[in-house]
């Protein structure tokens, strides 16, 4: 009986974190056009392609690891984005990076 | 007479659980609803009566020094960001994921407490609820419990660089270590070990 409500807890569990979790889009490219509301990126690498990102009030911009904005973001500059897929299944920008990497403590 | 009253409102009482009871097997126990007003009222007056007086009355004997609050900001972005988020409001993968949802604690409802009623909740957690027990039971001294209570009084004033050192501090899966060398690799023009772009969880 133990053991039968362990492995249901452990199946809840499992089940509840492959809920929580939310696919993220990671592209790696750049700028080819930039928008009131939206930027086009094309990727590099050997599956090159060009992606458009909706840009959102809560996209957050970060320029050689600081904070920053659509306004800072030039045509032909590397950029990397992180976006969430909507239920259109459209592109919607979480963080755009761009400038030099900000340096990690970790 | 008396006896015929007590025996209605004791079927009247089986009959509200069993109602109940039957409400809560049909919604089933997804935990994508909301608390309805009700279950929030109830649980929240239950749980705010079982903390202990004692711990109700405690004041934190840590002084909310720029150290001491440095030193919740880091404990917090490791341990607790996770679910309650890096700016306490709980929008995460995670806390959205619960039932009940982690609370916004910049707001009065978490604000409002006594230090010794956080403090008790973050040592005991929250019985049938996200919130494991992180401290030792009957403990009323744990030196990085109260600088976390200091750090929860100080999220009503959390300044953007606070946020953006969290976000380094925030613990990472060995793929988003890759996911972070690759990327600063790129940024940096170092495009030969710039993979193809991917997706994860």
């Amino acid at each position: 009986m133990k053991r039968m409500l362990a492995v249901l807890c452990l199946m809840f569990g499992l089940v509840s974190v492959l809920q929580a979790h939310e696919g993220m889009h990671h592209f790696l490219g750049k700028v080819t056009a930039v928008a009131d509301n939206s930027i086009t990126v094309e990727t590099t690498g050997k599956e090159s392609k060009v992606v458009t990102v909706s840009i959102t009030p809560q996209t957050k911009f970060e320029k050689d690891g600081n904070p920053a904005s659509l306004k800072d973001l030039k045509v032909g500059e590397r950029v990397v984005v992180h976006a969430k897929e909507n239920k259109d299944k459209k592109f919607e920008a979480a963080v755009v990076i761009f400038g030099k990497p900000a340096s990690k403590k970790h | 007479m008396r006896r015929r009253i007590i025996a209605a409102l004791i079927f009247i009482a089986l009959l509200g659980a069993a109602g109940y009871g039957w409400s809560l097997l049909r919604r089933g126990f997804s935990a994508h609803d909301e608390p309805s007003g009700l279950e929030s009222l109830v649980a929240r007056t239950a749980r705010s009566l079982a903390v202990p007086a004692s711990y109700r009355r405690l004041n934190n004997p840590y002084p909310p020094t720029a150290e001491n609050i440095r030193e919740g900001l880091e404990h917090f972005a490791d341990h607790c960001a996770v679910c309650h988020a890096n700016s306490g409001g709980g929008d995460t993968s995670f806390g959205r994921g619960m039932y009940p949802r982690p609370p916004d604690m910049r707001q009065p409802l978490t604000q409002n407490k006594t230090d010794g009623e956080l403090y008790y909740t973050i040592q005991n957690g929250i019985r049938l609820s996200g919130m494991p027990a992180f401290g030792e039971k009957g403990r009323t001294d744990d030196e990085s419990t109260w600088r976390l209570v200091l750090f929860i009084r100080h999220l009503t004033k959390l300044t953007p660089a606070e946020l953006r050192e969290m976000e380094r501090l925030n613990p990472k899966s060995r793929a988003e270590f890759e996911q972070e060398r690759l990327e600063g690799e790129f940024l940096r023009g170092e495009e030969s070990k710039q993979p193809a772009p991917r997706r994860h969880h």
